[in-house]
C-alpha cells in the first residue's frame, strides 16, 4: 500500500510538463534570479575590478606608497600621477591601491567578526526560544540603544589603534543585525515538518542546527555578511578620518582624507579619490547585497 | 496608557543602569586607567598623581567607584571636565541645543523629500522614477558623508563661494536668520540626503503594501478619484510603519550627526565628544554616551506610545515581548 502511494507520487501530473528546467534546486533558483539583477552583477564587476587592481598593486603603479618626493608635492593629475600628488609628494593613486588593502581586509576581517558573533548568539536565542530568547534580545537591546560610532570612538581612544583592535571592535559593535536575522529565521523554520520529523527519527540538537537551521538561514546571512563588510569599510573611514583609527604612515582611504583636508581648497584631488572609493566599493557591496536579497527571498520587492 | 508608559519607564531603569555600567567598564579597562593620560606625561610627578587619584576616587575598588559615580549622576553632578575644568552638565548641555537644532532641521527635509519620492515609487513601481530613486537611495546611503561633506565644502564654500565652509554663525555679527539658514544647510541637506533614500525606500515598501489592502480598492470603488485614494487612504497608514523606522534609526542618526559636526566645525554634541576622545576626557565622555543612550531610550518610548495613538489596532499588551 505504502509503495502504491510512493509510485503515484512520482508519477507526472498531467498536463504540467515536467522539464530540468522546473524542477531545479533552490540553489540554482537563487542564482537565476541573482542572475538577472542588474546592479549586482554591476557591483560584482565593480568590485572585482577594484580587488584586482588592490591586490596586484606592485604591479598596476611603479611607486611605492610611502616614498617621498619633496621636488613633486601638491601636484594635480597628470600622465605620471594619475591621482596626482599629496603634500609629501606620495603618488596619492599607489596609495589608495596600498590603503585598499587595510580598508578592504578591515571590512571583510571585520564582518567575519559580526557573523560569527551574530550568528552564535542569534542561534541560541531562535533555538532555545522562551527564557533564553528574551533574556538575548534585551541585551541585543542594550547594545542596539548605543550610537555604536560613540562607544567605537571611546574604545579606539583607549584602547588604541593597531589593524587587529579595529577589526574587533567594528565586529563586536555590530552583530546585531545578524543574530536578529539568525534569530528569526530559525524560529520559522523549527516550525517546519521537516524539522519535526526529523526530531520524530531522534536527530539530536547539533544535528538539527547544523543539518537544518543553520544551512536553511544562510541566506539571510549572507545578505546581511555583505551589508557588514561595507558598513565595517564606511566605519573604518569614518573612524581613521577622525583621526582615530588606522595611524600614518600606513594609508588607508579614511587617513587620507583626514590629510587632504587641510588642503582641499588647493589640492581637491587628494580628498576626491579616497572617498571615491570608499564609495564605490561601499555600492558595489551593498548592488550585490540587495541581488542576493531578491535572490533568497522574492517576495520581498 | 499611562501604566504603559510607566512601565516601560521601569524596565527602562536596569537598562540604563547595564549601559553606564558597561561604559564604565571600558572606561576603568583603559591601559594605565583614566589618568594614563597624567601618568604618560614627564611633568606630573608620582605624588600629585597619587593625590590626583585620590581626590577623584580612584583609589577605590571598581564596584564602588561605580556606585559613587552613579549617585552623583542621578543627583546631576556628572564631574568635571578633565580638560577645561569645567563642569560637563554646563559643557553638554550647552551643546545639545545644537545638535537638536541640526537634527531637526535635517530630519524635517528627510521628511519633505522622502515621502513624495517614496509615494511615486510606489504608484510608478518598475517605472524609469523607480529606477532613479532606487539608485539615489543606494547613493545615500553609501557615500561616506564625511566626504560629501568635504567635497561639498569644496564645492560650495571654495569654488562657487556662496555659502560658509563651516561654523554655525558669522561671528559677532547681530543675529539674523538669513546668515543661521545659510551655515544651516550645508551640513542638514547633507544629513537630509544620506537618510532620505532609506526613508523613501520605507515609504515605498509600506505603500505598496497597504495600496493591497481591501479598503483601499473599496474607496476606488466607490468613485474616489485616486489622488484622494492615496492621500486620504493609503498615505495615512502607509506612514505608520515609517514611526518605529525612525526610532530605529536614532542612533545612526547621532552617529551621522557626528561626523556632519566634525566635518563642518558645529559646535554641538558630537564635535564635543570628539575632541574628548582626543583628550581622554572621561567625564565628558561618559556623560555623554549616557546622555546619548537616554534620548535613544526615551525616543524608542515616544514612537511607540505614538504608534499605538497612530494605529489603534495596535494594542499595548501585545508590545510587552
Amino acid at each position: 500500500m505504502t509503495e502504491n502511494i510512493q509510485v503515484q507520487a512520482l508519477q507526472p501530473v498531467e498536463g504540467v510538463a515536467v522539464t530540468p528546467e522546473s524542477v531545479t534546486s533552490p540553489a540554482r533558483q537563487a542564482w537565476r534570479r541573482f542572475r538577472r539583477h542588474h546592479m549586482a552583477l554591476f557591483g560584482i564587476f565593480l568590485l572585482a575590478l577594484i580587488l584586482g587592481l588592490v591586490v596586484f598593486a606592485p604591479r598596476v603603479t611603479p611607486y611605492e606608497p610611502n616614498a617621498l618626493d619633496l621636488k613633486s608635492r601638491l601636484q594635480p593629475p597628470s600622465r605620471e600621477h594619475w591621482m596626482g600628488t599629496d603634500e609629501l609628494g606620495r603618488d596619492v593613486f599607489t596609495r589608495i591601491l596600498y590603503g585598499g588593502r587595510i580598508s578592504l581586509l578591515i571590512g571583510v576581517a571585520a564582518m567575519s567578526v559580526s557573523v560569527t558573533v551574530g550568528t552564535v548568539i542569534g542561534a541560541l536565542s531562535g533555538y532555545f526560544g522562551g527564557r533564553v530568547d528574551s533574556l538575548i534580545m534585551r541585551i541585543v537591546d542594550v547594545v542596539i540603544s548605543f550610537p555604536s560610532l560613540f562607544l567605537l570612538i571611546m574604545i579606539a581612544s583607549f584602547a588604541g589603534s593597531s589593524i587587529p583592535t579595529i577589526i574587533l571592535v567594528i565586529g563586536l559593535l555590530s552583530w546585531m543585525r545578524v543574530s536578529r536575522l539568525v534569530r528569526a529565521s530559525f524560529l520559522t523554520i523549527k516550525e517546519r515538518e521537516y524539522v519535526a520529523a526529523s526530531i520524530a527519527l531522534g536527530a539530536n540538537g547539533w544535528q538539527l542546527v547544523l543539518r537544518h537551521l543553520l544551512p536553511n538561514s544562510l541566506g539571510p546571512i549572507s545578505v546581511a555578511a555583505t551589508i557588514d563588510v561595507s558598513a565595517a569599510i564606511l566605519t573604518e573611514s569614518a573612524l581613521s578620518y577622525l583621526g582615530l583609527g588606522i595611524q600614518p604612515p600606513q594609508a588607508t582611504w579614511g587617513n587620507m582624507l583626514r590629510f587632504a583636508q587641510d588642503q582641499m581648497s588647493t589640492a581637491p584631488w587628494t580628498a576626491i579619490f579616497p572617498g571615491l572609493m570608499i564609495f564605490l566599493v561601499s555600492i558595489a557591496i551593498n548592488f550585490i547585497g540587495d541581488g542576493l536579497r531578491d535572490a533568497f527571498d522574492p517576495r520581498q520587492r | 496608557m499611562w501604566t504603559y508608559i510607566v512601565r516601560r519607564l521601569v524596565i527602562t531603569i536596569p537598562l540604563l543602569i547595564a549601559v553606564s555600567f558597561v561604559s564604565f567598564a571600558i572606561m576603568q579597562s583603559v591601559p594605565g586607567g583614566p589618568m594614563a593620560v597624567y601618568r604618560n606625561n614627564p611633568n606630573v610627578r608620582a605624588e600629585d598623581l597619587a593625590r590626583l587619584e585620590k581626590q577623584l576616587g580612584l583609589d577605590k575598588p571598581m564596584s564602588v567607584q561605580y556606585a559613587i559615580w552613579l549617585r552623583n549622576f542621578v543627583t546631576g553632578n556628572w564631574g568635571q571636565s578633565l580638560a577645561s575644568g569645567r563642569q560637563v552638565t554646563e559643557m553638554i548641555f550647552e551643546r545639545l541645543g545644537n545638535t537638536f537644532y541640526l537634527m531637526g532641521t535635517a530630519f524635517v527635509i528627510t521628511l519633505i523629500v522622502a515621502i513624495p519620492i517614496g509615494i511615486q515609487s510606489a504608484i510608478r513601481q518598475y517605472s524609469f522614477f523607480d529606477h532613479l530613486a532606487t539608485l539615489f537611495s543606494f547613493i545615500g546611503f553609501s557615500v561616506p558623508i564625511f566626504w560629501l561633506g568635504l567635497m561639498a565644502i569644496i564645492l560650495f564654500a571654495v569654488k562657487l563661494d556662496w555659502l560658509p565652509a563651516g561654523g554655525m554663525r558669522t561671528i559677532d555679527a547681530p543675529f539674523s536668520i538669513s546668515d543661521r539658514l545659510r551655515y544651516l544647510v550645508l551640513p542638514a541637506s547633507l544629513m537630509a540626503f544620506h537618510s532620505a533614500g532609506q526613508y523613501s525606500r520605507y515609504v515605498r515598501v509600506s505603500m505598496l503594501e497597504v495600496v493591497r489592502q481591501d479598503y483601499i480598492i473599496a474607496a476606488r470603488a466607490k468613485g474616489l478619484i485616486e489622488r484622494m485614494v492615496i492621500i486620504k487612504h493609503a498615505l495615512r497608514n502607509a506612514l505608520i510603519p515609517l514611526i518605529t523606522v525612525v526610532a530605529l534609526d536614532l542612533p545612526a542618526l547621532f552617529s551621522g550627526a557626528l561626523l556632519v559636526e566634525t566635518v563642518f566645525a558645529w559646535p554641538g554634541m558630537g564635535r564635543l565628544f570628539w575632541n574628548s576622545a582626543l583628550r581622554f576626557d572621561y567625564p565628558v565622555l561618559m556623560g555623554t554616551i549616557i546622555l546619548s543612550a537616554v534620548l535613544v531610550i526615551l525616543f524608542n518610548l515616544l514612537a511607540d506610545v505614538l504608534y499605538v495613538v497612530a494605529d489603534p489596532r495596535v494594542r499595548l499588551i501585545r508590545e510587552r515581548g
